[in-house]
Parts: C-alpha cells; structure tokens; sequence
C-alpha cells in the first residue's frame, strides 16, 4: 500500500514529467518552426508558454507543500528537493525556446539566413540529453545522467562554429547583420538550454546518489 | 517467527513424561519399602511383646494389681536386652512403669495416646508420632495384658536411613535412565524429523523459484508417502508453469510480431503490456520498459491522450506527430468490467508513410497540374502569337519550334509518369543478351548535345562493359540515362564527366563521376524518393521534375543492380553494381 506522502509525490512526479515532456516539444516546436519559416507554429510556442509558467508555479507550490506538512526524509526529501530545480530548469528552457519562437515570427516568413542545419543538431542534442535526464531518473541510474554532462560539451561545440560561421558571413557582406544576429541569438539560446538540461542531469544524480556535483 | 520443530516438540514432551515417571517411581518405592518395613519392624515387636507376656517373669500372671520391685527390674533387664524403651500403663492410662523415665509421677495420662487406646480396645494397638523428647519419629506398639498394657517404642532411624538410600539410589538411577533416554528420543526423532525437513526444505526451495530440485531419498513411512506426493506435485506445478510460459511466450511473440504498436496501460498508470513496434515507434529503451507510463513515455500530445482516456474511460482515436517527426494514428480501447474502467489497451499505427505518400500524391498533383498547364498555357500562348504572325514565316518557325520544345517537354513528364508506373507495377521485362558498353555509348550520344551547351567535357572507358549482359534494354537505358542526365544537369560550365569501370570477381562497378555541384549528405540518402529535388529552385530551371532517380531505382531493382552515390565538394559519383555471374 503506497502512503500518503508516496502518492502525492507520484502526483507530483507526474506533473513534472509532463512539464519535461513539454519542454522538449518546445525546443523542437521553436527550432522546426525557424527552420521552416512556420509562423503558425512559432506563435504557438509563444502562446503555450503561458501554460509552462502556470504548471511551473503549480509544482513549485505542491514541493513546498510536501515539504511542509509531510516533512519527507531522505531519498523522499531529495526527490522534492531535486523537483524544485528541475522545475526552474525547465520553465527557463521554455522561456529561451519562447524567445526563439519570436525569433520565427520577427522574421514573419521570410527565410532565415542560411538553411538551417546545425541549430536543429543542437535541438536534437538537447531533446536527447532531456530525454536521458528523465530516463536516468526513472531508473534511478545516475551513470546515465551522468552522460548528460558530456553531451552539453557537443552543444557548446556547435555553439562556437556557428558564431565562426556566422562572423565571417557578415565580415563578407555587412547588410544580413541583423538577420545573423537574430541566428547568434538563437544559438546562444540553444546553447543555455543545453546548460539547463545538464543542469537538470546533475539535480538527477544528486536525487539519486545523494552527492552534488555541479561543481566539480 | 520461528516455527517449533517437530524434533524438538517429541523431545520436550517426552522429557516431561520421564520426568513424570521418574517422580512417580520415586514415590511408589519409597511409599513400599517404608510400608514393607514398617510391618517388619511392627511385626518383630509384636513378637518381642508376647516373649515378654509368656516369660516367667513376675508380671506373667498380669494378675496382680500393683507393680512390684520384681517386675520392674524384669522390665528393666529386657529394656537392657532388647535396647527399647519399655512403658507399662495400667487400665486408667497412668503409667505405672517406664524404662527411660525415673520419675514416673510426672508422666502425662496416657489413656489417649491412639496405640494405648486401640490396645485397650481390641487388645494390640500401634501408631508413629514424632517424639518430642527425643526429637525422632517413633513406632510405639501396645499390647493388653491383663490389667496392664504393655508398650514398647523403637526410634525410626534405621527405616530413614535406609530410605535416604533409596531415594539417592533411584534418583541417580532416574536421572542416568533419563540422559540416556533423551539420547535415545533426540535420536529417533531426528530421525523421524529428517525427512521432514528434507521436505519442507524441498518445498521452500521450490517456492523460490528453483524448480529443478526434487527429494532424493524416501523414507519408509508415511512421510516418504508425503515426498513422493511432493514430488509428483512439483512435476504437475512444472509441467504447467511449461505449458504457461509456453502460451505466455507465444502471446508475447504474437503481439510483439504485430506491426502496429500496443500497449496495455492499467489506471494505476502503469503500463502492463507493450510490444516491440510500440518501443520502436515511441523509442522506448528496452530496460526502461515497465513502469509508470508517463515516466517511460516521452510523448506530451499522447500522455495527455492517455491520462484523459484513463479518467474518461471513452474510446477514441486521434492522429499526433511525434518529435521524431514519426505520425501517428492512436486507437484508444478502454477495458472495463462490472466495477468500473480497468485499463486502456492503445494501438499505434504508424502513418508516417502513408502521411508521406498522400503529400507526394498532393505534391504529384500539384506538380503534375503545374507542369501540365504550364506548357499548355505556353503552347496555347505560342500558337495564338503563332496565329498573328501567320504571315511571317521565319517568326512563325520561331515560335513552332518553341512550341514544339514544351511540347516536348509535356511529353517527357508524361513519359516519365507513365514509365514509373508501369516500372512499379509490372515485372514482365523480359532478359536479353545486350552488350552494355553499346547501351552507354548511345546514352552518351544522346546526351552529348546538352552537355557541349554548358561546355562539359565526357570521357569513358568502358571496355568491361563490351561484351553482353543479360538484361533488358529499356531498364538499363533507363538507368545510365537519368544518371548521366543528371550528372550534366547538376554540373557547372565547363565541368567534367568521367564515366569508367571497375571488374572485380563477380562484379562489374560502372562509376559516373562528375565536377558538379555535390549533393549534401543529409539528402543524399533521399534523392532516389519521387520528386525528391535538394534544391527545388534550382532543379524547376534544368526542368526536373525530382522523377528520374526513382525510376533509376526501380529499373535497377528490376534488373538486379544495386546503385549508391557519393558526393563532395568536389562532385558526384555514381555507382552502378552489375553481377556478372
Ligand atoms: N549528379 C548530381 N549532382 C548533384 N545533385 C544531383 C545529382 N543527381 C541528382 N541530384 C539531386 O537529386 C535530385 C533528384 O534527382 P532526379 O533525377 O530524381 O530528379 P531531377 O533531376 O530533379 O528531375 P528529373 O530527372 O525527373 O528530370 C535532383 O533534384 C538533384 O538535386
Ligand atoms: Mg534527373
């Protein structure tokens, strides 16, 4: 028979999974929507995000609940503990892929730049690092989360040649500075969210094994 | 808890049985021989009563009323004797004579003593009783003799001492029986709770788990009964575990073979069953595979599906794309019995390529109307200027040659329409003996024309080639045509084409290689797909229509060959594989 207090963090849980869910739909939403010119879609994003702040502040509140009234120890208290960041990590995700999105609809159709390839890499990376994240977390197995941490380093990697690339197109012809601008930023934005999601991996591997290693 | 063992239950009671029997022995003996003694001792008193009565002594007569001097020291001489105490009492109860007392007058009445009082009585009397004076119990026994009564008492010392020696005897004699025996019952008990252990050994490692295990040895009673039944129980429970697992396995497999994806989720969320296409379709890693659905599957548009089925229990089908860019039609069945919803069974079906097929039929259609009308508004356009210019024939030769071109090109769209059609559906190409090198050089020649436009320079060594092939000649025009057309379409003025051989055993590669301008990796995997273009601006100016690398495909299927390509920045290969055995 689950306790009381075990019920209430799977409801819990459940909520910050869906919150993981959508945070990663938003990342491709944002990114495809840039890719493709997709205006509609983009102001979905935008629209959405409002969603992700109400769901934000309703975890937050049932983690301070919990704490309060249930008092839960150990493996129980990080698990709350590890919910609190997570869900900051999160809703800060959806917030950089919301400013991607507006991104799209500054552009309103018109084609970016350049064919984007390396920006949806990153997306992809990012996705799959999230993914890993809550899989690790399901699993209790902090080796995977750990393999998260290596993975931003790809993200950062690809971060870097975009803004090489992207310097030199406007050294060459100075009048697409604001359109390579606007991709800067989305790559810089890309390259936070794949900060937060290690982020997230190391709030994993603190819920499972007890030890912090954000600064190692 | 522990359980009492069965060994342990017989030794404890059977111990206290002993124990009994020792004590209860203790008691009959000791009871006996005091008893048997007691009698000895009585009877010899008895005797020494009479002796006394039938001596000559002065009191033989018992007649006279007062005691003499005589009879006192006769009384005095065979307490001396005999080493007893002596006491004669008259008829009243006073005591008229004691061997032991002097002062006789201080005596109690003895008329209620209960030996004194029986011998009054019925002429004998005799009881125990502790002595105070002497602080011993004492045997006194009585006798009537005319007007007096003798007594005599003896000091039970001898019956005690010799009844402390028994009761140390048994006691030693109880306590060895009693070692021994609890030897003896620890040993047969244990052998008799050995096979029960063995059993209940058996039937815990069983219900462990470990099925493998039987009991050896029987033994020869009712217990080796029980084994054999627990045995034979075992083999049954094994048998249909088997036959279980059997059907469990075939189910497994049966919905695992199942293209579409299933899942069978419970309303405590979590997922029962889920087959392999299910893992497929939503990229569920296999050691993550039980648990509460929403921590295994990563899909928010289908969680929420979920969640709101669970609660709603109604049925339902909706279609949603998953990140992966995968679509997909989900089926939602809710299981439910008298008590309520119990579950829901969902079913993915992947749509994706259906997705993909209706938008290349849209796209077909709108290409193909596109490409249709265009020519035809131009010819429409060409032949009305063409109706003007009647007159002037050099202008009219003009447009009816253009006219002609999109004619031609109106042609070449429906051909290739129609060519991939029948490439698709008929496999009645019939084998020929062609000689492949021929086959190549009129591709060549035909293309020559539109190269020498743009300055392209053609080379080939096709020598490998000379000799014939069994194959068909349509398929494989087909085939080094598109991929030669292409490798000219797709090139830069003044670019090159090398066309060359490779023999190796059993297999001939034909390379076409060209300068042109490469074809990027992520499609290179994606142009053999209808209407496939990498960069549709640029292929709506050479006219393609992203048709002739599918038909490349379906020619090369048809006639064996395999093709790939490879690409830079320094251009595209070609690759045509030809078994020659
Ligand atoms: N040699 C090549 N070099 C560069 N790109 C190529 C080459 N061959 C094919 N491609 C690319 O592959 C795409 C598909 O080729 P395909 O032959 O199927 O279509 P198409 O040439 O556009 O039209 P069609 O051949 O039906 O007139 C082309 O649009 C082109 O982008
Ligand atoms: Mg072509």
């Amino acid at each position: 028979m689950a306790t009381h207090l075990e019920m209430e963090l799977s409801q819990l849980t459940s909520k910050v999974y869906r919150m993981a869910d959508m945070s990663m739909e938003f990342i491709h939403n944002s990114v495809e929507s840039l890719k493709n010119s997709d205006t509609k879609l983009a102001a979905r994003v935008v629209e959405s995000d409002s969603e992700m702040d109400r769901l934000e502040v309703e975890i937050d509140d049932d983690c301070i609940k919990i704490l309060v009234t249930k008092q839960p120890a150990a493996i129980h208290l990080r698990m709350v503990l590890a919910f609190l960041k997570i869900n900051t990590d999160l809703e800060r995700i959806a917030d950089l892929c919301t400013s991607i999105a507006k991104e799209t609809l500054r552009l309103d159709g018109k084609p970016a730049l350049k064919p984007l390839i390396d920006i949806p890499r990153m997306a992809d990376i990012a996705i799959s690092m999230l993914k890993k994240c809550f899989r690790a977390f399901s699993e209790k197995n902090s080796a995977l989360a750990k393999e998260v941490l290596a993975m931003d380093k790809q993200i950062d990697e690809l971060n870097i040649q975009i803004y090489r690339e992207l310097f030199s197109y406007i050294t060459e012809s100075p009048h697409i500075i604001s359109g390579a601008l606007g991709l800067i930023m989305v790559s810089k934005a890309m390259e936070r969210i794949g900060d937060h999601a290690k982020n997230i991996a190391e709030r994993v591997v603190y819920y499972i094994d007890g030890i912090n290693i954000s600064h190692e | 808890m522990k359980t009492k063992k069965v060994r342990n239950k017989i030794i404890l009671y059977s111990s206290f049985i002993l124990i009994f029997m020792v004590f209860f022995f203790l008691w009959f003996i000791t009871a006996s021989v005091y008893q048997s003694h007691l009698g000895i001792l009585e009877k010899e008193m008895v005797l020494k009563l009479n002796l006394m009565e039938h001596s000559n002594g002065p009191f033989a007569s018992g007649k006279k009323a007062v005691l003499q001097e005589a009879d006192r020291k006769f009384f005095t001489d065979i307490s001396h004797v005999l080493g007893q105490r002596i006491t004669v009492v008259d008829r009243k109860g006073k005591v008229v004579y004691d061997s032991d007392v002097r002062d006789i007058s201080s005596m109690d009445n003895h008329r209620d003593r209960e030996e004194i009082m029986n011998a009054m009585e019925s002429g004998r009397g005799r009881s125990i009783r502790y002595s105070d004076t002497l602080g011993i119990d004492m045997l006194y026994v009585a006798k009537l003799s005319g007007d007096y009564i003798i007594r005599i008492a003896k000091p039970l010392y001898d019956i005690n001492s010799s009844l402390t020696d028994i009761r140390y005897k048994i006691i030693i004699s109880g306590i060895m029986a009693g070692i021994i025996s609890i030897i003896l019952v620890i040993y047969f008990s244990n052998k008799i709770s050995r096979p029960i252990g063995e059993a209940i050994n058996f039937a815990q490692i069983f219900s462990n788990g470990d099925f493998s295990k039987r009991i050896m040895n029987y033994s020869d009673d009712d217990i080796g009964t029980l084994q054999k039944s627990l045995n034979k129980l075992a083999d049954t429970i094994v048998g249909k575990i088997n036959s279980l697992l059997l059907e469990q396995k075939k189910l497994e497999l049966t919905i695992d073979s199942i293209h579409d994806g299933i899942a069978l989720i419970d309303t405590g969320r979590w997922i029962q069953i889920m087959n392999a296409s299910f893992r497929r379709i939503l990229d569920i890693d296999t050691d993550s595979a039980r648990g509460v659905y929403f921590q295994v599957i990563r899909s928010s548009p289908l969680n929420a599906i979920i969640e709101l089925s669970l609660e709603s229990g109604q049925p339902g089908c909706r279609e949603i794309t998953l990140l992966n860019g995968t679509s997909c039609e989900i089926l939602i069945i809710p299981i439910s019995d008298y008590s309520g919803i119990q579950g829901i069974l969902l079913s993915l079906h992947d749509i994706t390529e259906r997705k993909k097929i209706d938008e290349i039929k849209a796209d077909l259609i709108g290409n193909m109307s596109h490409e249709l009308k265009t020519p035809v508004a131009i010819l429409k356009g060409y032949l009305e200027t063409m109706g003007q210019y009647l007159g002037d024939r050099k202008m009219s030769m003009d447009i009816l040659g253009k006219a002609i071109a999109n004619v031609d090109r109106q042609n070449t769209l429906i051909n290739d329409i129609l060519k991939l059609n029948r490439l698709e559906k008929s496999h009645d190409f019939y084998m020929e003996k062609i000689n492949l090198a021929e086959v190549v050089e009129t591709c060549i020649s035909l293309l020559k024309p539109k190269a020498d436009n743009i300055n392209l320079e053609i080379t080939s060594d096709i020598r490998d080639l000379d000799r014939l092939f069994s194959c068909n000649r349509f398929l494989a025009e087909e085939v080094i045509f598109n991929i030669v057309d292409n490798a000219i379409n797709y090139n830069t003025r003044g670019g090159k084409i090398n066309i060359r051989t490779a023999e190796s055993d059993s297999l001939i590669t034909l390379e076409i290689r060209d300068t042109g301008i490469g074809i990027p990796r992520e499609s290179l995997d994606r142009i053999f797909e209808r209407f496939y273009r990498v960069d549709k601006s640029r292929s709506r100016d050479t006219g393609g229509t992203g048709l002739g690398l599918s038909i490349v495909k379906h020619a090369a299927e048809l006639l064996k060959w395999t093709i790939d390509a490879q690409s830079d920045i320094n251009g595209t290969s070609f690759f045509i594989r030809i078994k020659t055995a």
